[in-house]
């Protein structure tokens, strides 16, 4: 209980999980037990957004990973979305190459609406799905190379790469806009704070 | 931290005494998930205050965690069931825990904003359980509310001196 009373953070981060629908980004976002607990209300309604504390270089980091919430069956995502975001996992399904095709699209849609330098990483996900792999490791990891981003295939259903994941992502983000700034800069960027009652109205403006 | 040290609100003999510090009503033990399989740690101690919240308002809709998570507790012996179950004092208040700052959350989970009633449901972050409480996001004052009676609280190596 010591450290109880420093439970505040050092650094706010804005992730987003961009990708075709049924890609398994929402289940990015689970951690699965040994149960075979289901919950369905929460479910049901959608999950907007997560707030995850990790640590990092003994740094208490808020990662707060937004969901797109639906939003990608209109194959786009506008500016409202990436406001402030840092980082941006591009998710496919690795037995879905449809999925794969799309990133294209979703790296330019990224390209046009996000702000300049924001870190990415794309993701493979449902790698446990051998028999039904459409997509190469290689050819996943070309795609990132021509994109110049990193690559990870993950699995979320049995707990590969996610946390690493994220991880991966966090560290370069903190190293792009943390640790080469000076110590006089604010630790929380201004924008890092999400208002929800904005995020709201863009929500229902939206989606309805 | 064992699932064993994890306690449910109507474990509590006298909740309203034993799980808030004394000097400023805010929770005395770390606040996890209500599911036993989950390890999601949601709220560290003292981050958050008891408030009373209108019932009628909130009403918030059954959890849909396992029945069988109120049951964490059964070879615990000298355990005094509560009546009041956190929806006590007067019948139409509920206690919650209350945060300001939604960063003050360890690890949480928010839904999409219900559009008639301007609510986001609040849920564990690992294993989407819930509700375990709400924001009212057309609410003067900006809150987020974890009901008392919806997590399990850690209560370590005090377990002796605190729970009868």
């Amino acid at each position: 209980m010591a450290q109880s009373k420093s439970a505040a953070y050092d650094y706010l981060i804005k992730l987003l999980l961009i990708g075709d629908s049924g890609v398994g980004k929402s289940c990015l976002l689970l951690r699965f037990s040994d149960d075979s607990f289901t919950p369905s209300f929460i479910t049901t309604i959608g999950i907007d957004f997560k707030i995850r504390t990790i640590e990092l270089d003994g740094k208490r980091i808020k990662l707060q990973i937004w969901d797109t919430a639906g939003q990608e069956r209109f194959r786009t995502i506008t500016t409202a979305y990436y406001r402030g975001a840092m980082g941006i996992l591009l998710v496919y399904d690795v037995t879905d190459e449809r999925s794969f095709n799309n990133i294209r699209n979703w790296f330019s849609n990224i390209e046009q609406h996000a702000s300049e330098g924001v870190n990415k990483i794309l993701i493979g996900n449902k790698c446990d799905w051998v028999e039904k792999k459409a997509i190469t490791k290689e050819q996943g990891q070309a795609l990132a190379d021509e994109f110049k981003i990193k690559f990870l295939e993950t699995s979320a259903k049995a707990n590969i790469n996610v946390e690493e994941a994220f991880f991966t992502l966090a560290r370069d983000i903190k190293k792009r806009l943390i640790d080469t700034h000076t110590p006089e800069q604010p630790k929380v960027p201004s924008d890092g704070k999400i208002n929800i009652e904005s995020k709201s109205r863009f929500t229902s403006g939206c989606c309805n | 931290m064992s699932n064993k040290q994890r306690f449910r609100y109507q474990d509590f003999s006298d909740p309203k005494t034993q799980l808030v510090t004394a000097d400023n009503n805010q929770n005395a033990y770390d606040i996890y998930c209500p599911q036993p399989s989950c390890r999601c740690l949601l709220l560290r101690t003292s981050f958050g205050t008891l408030v009373e919240r209108p019932k009628d308002k909130t009403m918030l809709p059954p959890s849909d965690e396992k029945s069988e998570s109120n049951s964490t507790t059964n070879s615990k012996e000298n355990i005094n069931r509560n009546s009041t179950n956190g929806e006590s004092t007067s019948q139409s208040n509920v206690e919650y825990w209350q945060l300001t700052d939604m960063m003050t959350f360890e690890n949480i989970g928010f839904s999409k904003t219900i559009e008639e009633t301007g609510l986001k449901y609040i849920c564990c972050a690992d294993c989407n359980v819930g509700p375990i409480g709400y924001h009212d996001t057309k609410a003067q004052e900006k809150e987020y509310l974890i009901a008392v009676n919806r997590v399990s609280y850690d209560v370590g190596s005090l377990i002796s001196e605190n729970i009868v």
